[in-house]
C-alpha cells in the first residue's frame, strides 16, 4: 500500500523544496493572517486574566469601609461576623504633607500589620515588595516605588507635617520615616494617586507604616473580601452585581451602626455631661447656702450691732440719770427707770428701807450705802459701757473686713460656676449637633486606573472583532492565486500523470497537501508568534500607562485547533478549486502547452483619437491590465484591503486624538469646574463666590446644578450615565460651555420644557429632537422630558435643563453644587487649590487642563495599536503585491525574455511590468479610500466606549497617509521585482516547452 | 575582406555542481557580410549555445567574438543590451510574438526602440502581411507568425540575422516557403543572415556552412554555388 504512494509524497516533497518561495509565500500569508487574527482576540481576554491573577494574588479588596467617625472594635465585629465576607481586614490612613525640599506634596498613608502581611497569604491588598524589606520598627516605612523611587533611595528619611505645619500627633507617632523598601501597590493600577481633602487636592503618592505608628482611637478604614467574589473575574456582570448586592447588605449594615454608633456616642457623652452638670448643680447648691449664711451673718451681725448700739445708749442715759440723781432719790428714780433698778440690785439694790423712826446714824448708814450703791452701779455702768463700745468697734470692725472679703469671693465663686455652666452648656449644644456617622461604602471602581484598564481592555476586543477579518480573505485569495499558478504550471505533469493513469484524487491529494501543509505550518508557526507577540506588544504599550505584571499569553489550544483547522480548510478549498478544472481535462490537451489567452481589441482601441495619443508601451500596459483580469483584480482588492486598513488607522487615531482638541476647543470653555455640598446657604455660596473673585483668581463664574443621573427611553430601555448640568442662569452658560449642532454649528440654546443632549447620547438611545428622553435623577425618580436640541459633545455624556423645567418636572428645585470659572492665568491653580479645599464645603476640583491631559493620555495608547495596526496592514500589502507580482513574473517569463532579447534595457523591462503594476495600485488605493470611509466608520462606533464620541470626521492626511504608505508598500516590492527581472535568463525562458 | 562575423577560441563552460559541461569547446570560424550560414549539428551540438553569444544574449569565457569589427566578448551587460537593440534582428523557433498585441504592433515592439528602423508597413509587406496587420497572433497559422517574427528582425535593419530553427515548427512547405523569404532578404537586401539547424538538408542553400559536433566547429564549407530554396527537397 504504502509503495503505491511513495513516489506521489516524494514527489510532493520535492515540489515543496523546489517551489520553496512559492511554499513560503502561502506560509508566510497564512501565517500574518493568523498569528494577527490570535494574537489580536486573546489580547483583550489575556489582559483580563493578567489583571485578574494579579488582582487575585495580592487580595485586591472587593470593598473598602469608611466611616466619619472612624470604626470601634463593636463596628470591627458587626463586619467580620457577616457569613458573607471572607476576610477584612481593619486599617489606618491618613494624608500628610511630604516636605522634599521646598517642595511639599500630598502623599497617603497606610497601615500595614507587617506580621501578618508576611505570614497570611490572605492578607488583603498585599503590597508587592520590588526592592528592600518590610519595616521591622514603628518608624520605618515603605514606599510607592512608581513615583517615589525617582527622588528617594533605601535609607533615606520621609518628613511628614500637617495642613499649616500643624502637629500630627493625634494621629501618627512620628513625624519622620525612615524608607527601608519599595513597593508596588494592587490598589494603584495606574500612575493616578487620587485625590485627598487637604492642600490642593492631589496626592503624588502613597506609603506604608506599621500599625503601632499610627495613634488613633478608631481604625479609619476597613477593607473586605467577600466570599462570593471568589472565582469571579472582575470583568465579568457578576461581579458588578454581587458587588452591588453586598454593597445593599452592608449599607444595611452601616445604617444599623451609625445609629448605635451614635447612640453609644450620644449615651457616653450625655452621660459624662449630665454627670458633670449634676456635680456643678451641687457646688451651685454650696455657694447659693454660702452665701445665704453670709448674708444671714451679716443681718445678723448687724441687727447686734444695733442692739447693742441702743443698749450702749440705754445705758449711757442711764448713768446720765444715775449721775444726775442724789442717793436720795435712788429709789424713786430706781422705780421710774427698771434697768437701773436691776443694776441696783446687783449692787444690793433691796433698798435698805429706813424705819419709821430713824436715828441719824440709820440716815447717814442709809445714805452711805445709797451712795455706795451709786458708786458701784457707776462704775459698773462705765465698765459695762466701756466693754460696750469696744464689743461695738469689735463688731463694726469684723463686719468691715467681711464685706471687703465675702463678696469678692462670691463673685469668683460664681464666675467659675458660671463658666462651668457654659462649658456644660457648650457640651450639651456640641452633643445635640453630633451627627450620626456616615459611612461609605466604597468598591474597587474608587481604585484609580481600574476602571479604565477594563475599559482599554474591551477597546482592544471590539478592534479585534473587525481587522482579522481583512486578513482572512486576503489570505484565501492570495492561495488561491498561488495554487492556480502552481496547478498551471504543472500542466504537463498532471497530464502525464493522468496518462499514466493516476486517478483524479490521488494527483490531486499531491497539491492539497502542499497547500494543507503550507497553511498548516503557517498556522502553527503564525500562532506560536501571534499569541505571545501581539498580546505582548500592545501589552506592553499600556503598561506605560498601567502598573501591571507582564501579559499571561498563554497558548490557546483549542482556539488555536480551530484557527489552524479553519485556516487549512480554506487553502485546501481554494486549491481544489484551483485544481478542479485542470484535472477534469483530457490527458492529451493537458500535456500540450496552455494557449495563452487570446488577444482583444479592448473598448478605448474604438475610440480612436485617444488610442493613438497614447503612446505605445502604454498601450501595451493598458491592453495587459485587461488581458490578466484575475490578477489584477486581486492586486486591486489586496492593496484596497492595505489602503482601507491604513486609513482606517490613522482615521482611528485621528478620530480619538481629536477627541481632547475638540471637547475643550468647540464644548468646554471653561478652565474650572467645582462641586461643593448641595445643601448650602446662600451665604456659605457668597464664600464661595467670593474666593472666585478674589483679584487674580477668576474672571467670571456661574454657579449651577451638576449631578450624575441615568438616562434611557422609556422604561425598558438601557439606562446610561449622564451628568445633568442646570445653570442658576441660563443665559450666562455660553460662555462656559457651547451648545451648538456638530455640522452647522447652529447655536442651541436651553429652551423650557426642554432638554439639550449630547449627541452621543442621542446616538445610544436612539433619539431625536422632539422624542422624549426619561431622565433618571435618582432609581425612583424620573421624568419624560421631550429633547429639544442635540449639542456636540465628545467626553462623557451631558444634558442641559432649565432650572425651571427641572422643577416642574422634578417637583423640587435643583440643588445649586458647582460653579463653573474662567481662569485667565492657570499659573494659580495650585494655589487657588489649596484655599478652595480649606472651605470644608467644597468637594472637588476638576481643572480641564488636567482633565485634558488625562485624555490625551488615554490617546498614546491608542496610537501603539494604530502603529500595530498598519505595520501589519502593509506586511499584508508587501506579501499580496510580492506574490502577485512573482506570479505575474513567472507566468510571463516567455514574453519578458522576448523583449529582453529584442533589446529592452532592465530598466525598461522593468518599467513594462511595473506599470501595471502602478496603474493596478493606483486603482487598488482608490478603491481603498471607498472601502475605508465606511470601515472607518464602523470601526469607529464598534471600538467606541459609551461614555466617548469619537470625532466621525477624518482630515485630509489620513487620506494622504493611507495612500502614501500604500503606495510606498508598492513602490518596495517593485523594486525587489526589478532584480528578480534582471535575473530572468533569456536563453532559459526562450527554450520550447520541452 | 576581413570577416563580418568572426569567433576565435570560443570557450563557454557551464557549472552544473561539481560537473562542468563545455558548450562551446574552442569555437572558431568566420562569416562574411552578405552572406546566408547555416550551423548544423544534431541536438547538443552546441549550435544554439553559438547564436546565443552571437546575439549577444550570453557571454564566452574564453577566446573573442567579433561583429562588425567590434568585439563583443568584453561587452558589459547594458552593451550588449544595446548590441541587441540595435545590431541583431532575432527568429526564434517558438515565433514568441505578444499575445495581445496585434501583427502591427509586434513589429512596432521592436521599432519603438530603434533609432535607425523601417516602417512596419514596409517590412510587413516585404514579408506578404499587408492584410493581416490588424490580426493578433491568434489568428494566425504558424507560418504567418513566423513570417511576423521576421518582420519584426527586419524592422530593425540588424546588421545580423540570427534564426534559431525557423522552421522546427512548421510544416514542410510552410518551412520552405520561410527559408525562401530569409535568402531573399539576405540576397536582396545584403544582409548577413545565420541560420541554426539540425537538419542536413538545407545546407544547399547556404553560402557558407558551419558544422559542429561535441562543441567543436568540425568543418567549414564555403559554398560557391548556393542552390535556391525551391530546388532543395527533404
Amino acid at each position: 500500500m504504502k509503495m503505491k504512494y511513495a513516489a506521489l509524497i516524494k514527489d510532493t516533497f520535492a515540489e515543496i523544496k523546489a517551489t520553496r518561495n512559492r511554499f513560503l509565500s502561502i506560509f508566510a500569508i497564512i501565517a500574518l493572517g493568523t498569528g494577527f487574527f490570535a494574537g489580536i482576540k486573546t489580547t483583550c481576554p489575556n489582559m483580563i486574566t493578567t489583571a485578574q491573577a494579579y488582582y487575585e494574588q495580592y487580595n485586591l479588596a472587593d470593598i473598602q469601609l469608611k466611616s466619619t467617625m472612624g470604626f470601634s472594635e463593636e463596628d470591627l465585629n458587626a463586619i467580620s461576623s457577616l457569613i458573607y465576607v471572607q476576610n477584612m481586614k481593619p486599617g489606618y490612613s491618613l494624608d500628610a504633607f511630604c516636605n522634599t525640599g521646598d517642595e511639599s506634596s500630598i502623599v497617603r498613608i497606610y497601615s500595614i500589620d507587617v506580621a501578618k502581611c508576611l505570614t497570611d497569604g490572605e492578607y488583603i491588598d498585599i503590597p508587592v515588595l520590588t526592592e528592600g524589606r518590610f519595616p521591622n520598627e514603628p518608624y520605618e516605612c515603605i514606599v510607592d516605588n512608581g513615583i517615589m523611587a525617582g527622588e528617594y533611595r533605601l535609607g533615606d528619611k520621609i518628613t511628614l507635617s500637617g495642613e499649616d505645619n500643624s502637629s500630627l500627633e493625634d494621629s501618627i507617632k512620628y513625624n519622620t520615616f525612615t524608607i527601608v523598601g519599595f513597593v508596588q501597590s494592587v490598589q494603584y493600577v495606574s500612575f493616578e494617586r487620587g485625590s485627598s481633602n487637604i492642600g490642593n487636592g492631589n496626592i503624588t503618592s502613597y506609603m506604608y507604616v506599621p500599625d503601632s505608628a499610627f495613634t488613633y482611637e478608631v481604625y479609619t478604614d476597613i477593607y473586605i473580601r467577600l466570599r462570593d467574589t471568589a472565582s469571579v473575574s472582575f470583568d465579568d456582570e457578576l461581579y458588578d452585581q454581587i458587588i452591588e448586592s453586598y454593597t445593599e447588605k452592608l449599607e444595611k449594615v452601616a445604617d444599623e451602626r451609625e445609629q448605635e454608633r451614635y447612640d453609644e456616642i450620644y449615651g457616653e457623652n450625655s452621660e459624662k455631661l449630665d454627670a458633670a452638670q449634676r456635680e456643678l448643680d451641687e457646688a451651685k447648691e454650696q455657694y447659693e447656702a454660702g452665701v445665704e449664711q453670709y448674708n444671714d451673718n451679716m443681718a445678723s451681725a448687724s441687727r447686734q450691732l444695733e442692739d447693742g448700739k441702743l443698749q450702749l445708749q440705754m445705758l449711757i442715759e442711764i448713768r446720765d440719770i444715775l449721775a444726775a440723781t442724789q442717793p436720795e432719790d435712788l429709789k424713786t428714780v430706781a422705780e421710774i427707770y427698771p434697768q437701773l433698778a436691776e443694776i441696783l440690785k446687783t449692787f444690793g439694790g433691796d433698798f435698805i428701807t429706813l424705819p419709821e423712826d430713824y436715828s441719824e446714824i440709820e440716815l447717814l448708814a442709809y445714805i452711805a450705802s445709797l451712795e455706795s450703791l451709786k458708786n458701784n452701779a457707776a462704775k459698773y455702768l462705765d465698765s459695762t459701757i466701756k466693754n460696750a463700745r469696744e464689743q461695738i468697734k469689735t463688731g463694726e470692725r469684723e463686719m468691715k473686713e467681711a464685706k471687703a472679703t465675702y463678696p469678692k469671693q462670691f463673685e469668683e465663686a460664681k464666675a467659675e460656676l458660671d463658666k462651668a455652666q457654659a462649658e456644660i452648656d457648650d457640651g450639651y449644644k456640641q452633643l445635640s449637633e453630633v451627627e450620626k456617622p456616615t459611612w461609605y461604602v466604597l468598591n474597587r471602581s474608587n481604585n484609580p486606573g481600574y476602571g479604565s484598564f477594563a475599559e482599554d481592555a474591551e477597546r482592544i476586543d471590539k478592534i479585534a472583532a473587525v481587522f482579522p477579518v481583512f486578513f482572512i480573505l486576503v489570505a484565501a485569495l492570495v492561495c488561491l492565486t498561488t495554487m492556480t499558478r502552481m496547478v498551471e504550471e504543472q500542466r504537463m505533469q498532471i497530464g502525464t500523470l493522468k496518462a499514466l493513469g493516476y486517478p483524479r484524487f490521488l494527483i490531486m491529494a499531491k497539491y492539497l497537501s502542499y497547500a494543507a501543509l503550507a497553511s498548516f505550518l503557517g498556522s502553527a508557526v503564525g500562532l506560536a508568534i501571534g499569541f505571545k507577540l501581539f498580546p505582548t506588544v500592545i501589552f506592553n504599550a499600556y503598561r506605560v500607562m498601567y502598573i501591571m505584571p507582564s501579559i499571561i499569553a498563554p497558548f490557546k489550544w483549542g482556539f488555536g485547533l480551530i484557527v489552524t483547522a479553519v485556516a487549512v480548510f480554506c487553502t485546501t478549498l481554494t486549491s481544489f478549486f484551483a485544481c478542479y478544472k485542470e484535472l477534469f481535462d483530457t490527458p492529451a490537451s493537458l500535456m500540450r502547452p496552455k494557449s495563452p489567452p487570446a488577444g482583444k481589441v479592448i473598448l478605448l482601441e474604438r475610440i480612436g483619437f485617444l488610442w493613438n495619443r497614447i503612446g505605445f508601451l502604454r498601450k501595451v500596459s493598458i491592453r495587459n491590465l485587461l488581458r490578466y483580469k484575475k490578477r489584477i483584480l486581486m492586486t486591486i482588492v489586496g492593496v484596497a484591503g492595505c489602503a482601507a486598513l491604513t486609513f482606517t488607522g490613522f482615521g482611528l487615531q485621528y478620530a480619538i486624538s481629536a477627541i481632547v482638541d475638540l471637547q475643550y476647543e468647540n464644548v468646554f470653555q471653561y478652565d474650572l469646574l467645582g462641586i461643593y455640598e448641595s445643601d448650602l446657604s446662600d451665604e456659605q455660596r457668597g464664600e464661595i463666590s467670593a474666593l472666585l473673585d478674589k483679584s487674580d483668581y477668576a474672571s467670571s463664574h456661574i454657579m449651577g446644578g451638576y449631578h450624575s443621573v441615568n438616562a434611557s427611553v422609556g422604561a425598558s430601555g438601557t439606562k446610561r450615565e449622564c451628568y445633568l448640568m442646570v445653570p442658576e442662569d441660563t443665559a450666562e452658560l455660553k460662555d462656559y460651555i457651547i451648545l451648538q449642532t456638530r455640522v452647522e454649528k447652529n447655536p442651541i440654546s436651553i429652551t423650557p420644557g426642554g432638554v439639550v443632549i449630547a449627541e452621543k447620547l442621542s446616538n445610544l438611545c436612539s433619539v431625536k429632537v422632539g422624542d422624549k428622553l426619561r431622565v433618571y435623577i435618582s432609581d425612583t425618580a424620573y421624568a419624560d422630558i421631550p429633547v429639544s436640541g442635540i449639542t456636540e459633545n465628545y467626553a462623557l455624556n451631558f444634558i442641559y435643563m432649565d432650572k425651571n423645567t427641572y422643577e416642574d418636572y422634578f417637583g423640587k428645585p435643583c440643588d445649586i453644587n458647582c460653579f463653573m470659572a474662567i481662569m485667565p492665568d492657570t499659573t494659580k491653580n495650585s494655589s487657588l487649590s489649596t484655599e478652595m479645599l480649606s472651605n470644608s464645603h467644597i468637594l472637588a476640583l476638576s481643572y480641564t487642563s488636567e482633565s485634558g491631559k488625562t485624555f490625551r493620555d488615554l490617546v498614546s495608547s491608542l496610537n501603539y495599536i494604530v502603529v500595530v495596526i498598519i505595520i501589519c496592514a502593509g506586511a499584508l500589502a508587501f506579501v499580496v503585491l510580492y506574490n502577485l507580482a512573482n506570479i505575474n513574473v513567472t507566468e510571463r517569463r516567455r514574453e519578458l525574455a522576448t523583449i529582453k532579447v529584442l533589446g529592452f534595457f532592465d530598466g525598461e523591462v522593468s518599467t513594462y511590468v511595473n506599470r501595471e503594476s502602478i496603474i493596478s495600485t493606483l486603482l487598488g488605493i482608490a478603491c481603498g479610500m471607498f472601502l475605508g470611509v465606511p470601515l472607518e466608520k464602523f470601526v469607529i462606533k464598534t471600538a467606541e466606549v459609551d461614555s466617548v464620541m469619537f470625532v466621525p470626521n477624518v482630515t485630509a492626511s489620513c487620506y494622504i497617509y493611507a495612500i502614501v504608505l500604500t503606495f510606498g508598500f508598492s513602490l518596495i516590492v517593485n523594486a525587489v521585482m526589478h532584480f528578480k527581472l534582471k535575473k530572468i535568463d533569456m536563453v532559459e525562458s526562450l527554450k520550447s516547452v520541452e | 575582406m576581413s570577416a563580418f562575423v568572426e569567433m576565435r577560441d570560443v570557450y563557454k563552460r557551464y557549472k552544473m555542481g561539481e560537473v562542468v559541461i563545455t558548450a562551446s569547446d574552442g569555437v572558431t570560424f568566420e562569416i562574411n557580410k552578405g552572406e546566408f550560414a547555416v550551423i548544423v549539428g544534431s541536438s547538443g551540438a552546441g549550435k544554439t549555445t553559438v547564436l546565443n553569444m552571437l546575439g549577444g544574449m550570453d557571454s564566452c569565457d574564453e577566446g573573442s567574438i567579433i561583429v562588425d569589427g567590434v568585439d563583443i566578448s568584453s561587452f558589459s551587460s547594458k552593451q550588449l543590451t544595446e548590441y541587441r537593440r540595435y545590431d541583431i534582428g532575432f527568429v526564434f523557433q517558438f515565433y514568441n510574438l505578444m499575445q495581445n498585441l496585434t501583427v502591427r504592433e509586434n513589429v512596432e515592439l521592436a521599432t519603438q526602440i530603434c533609432k535607425n528602423h523601417e516602417r512596419p508597413e514596409v517590412v510587413l509587406k516585404q514579408v506578404g502581411l499587408s492584410e493581416r496587420m490588424k490580426n493578433f497572433p491568434s489568428q494566425l497559422s504558424g507560418g504567418e507568425q513566423q513570417r511576423v517574427s521576421i518582420a519584426r528582425a527586419l524592422a530593425k535593419k540588424p546588421k545580423l540575422l540570427l534564426c534559431d530553427e525557423p522552421t522546427g515548427a512548421l510544416d514542410y512547405n510552410t518551412g520552405k516557403t520561410i527559408l525562401k523569404l530569409l535568402q531573399d532578404t539576405c540576397r536582396n537586401e545584403g544582409r548577413t543572415v545565420i541560420v541554426i539547424t539540425h537538419n542536413q538538408a538545407i545546407t544547399p542553400m547556404a553560402d557558407r556552412i558551419i558544422t559542429m559536433k561535441s562543441a567543436k566547429v568540425i568543418s567549414e564549407i564555403v559554398n560557391l554555388n548556393p542552390t535556391p530554396v525551391e530546388n532543395i527537397e527533404w
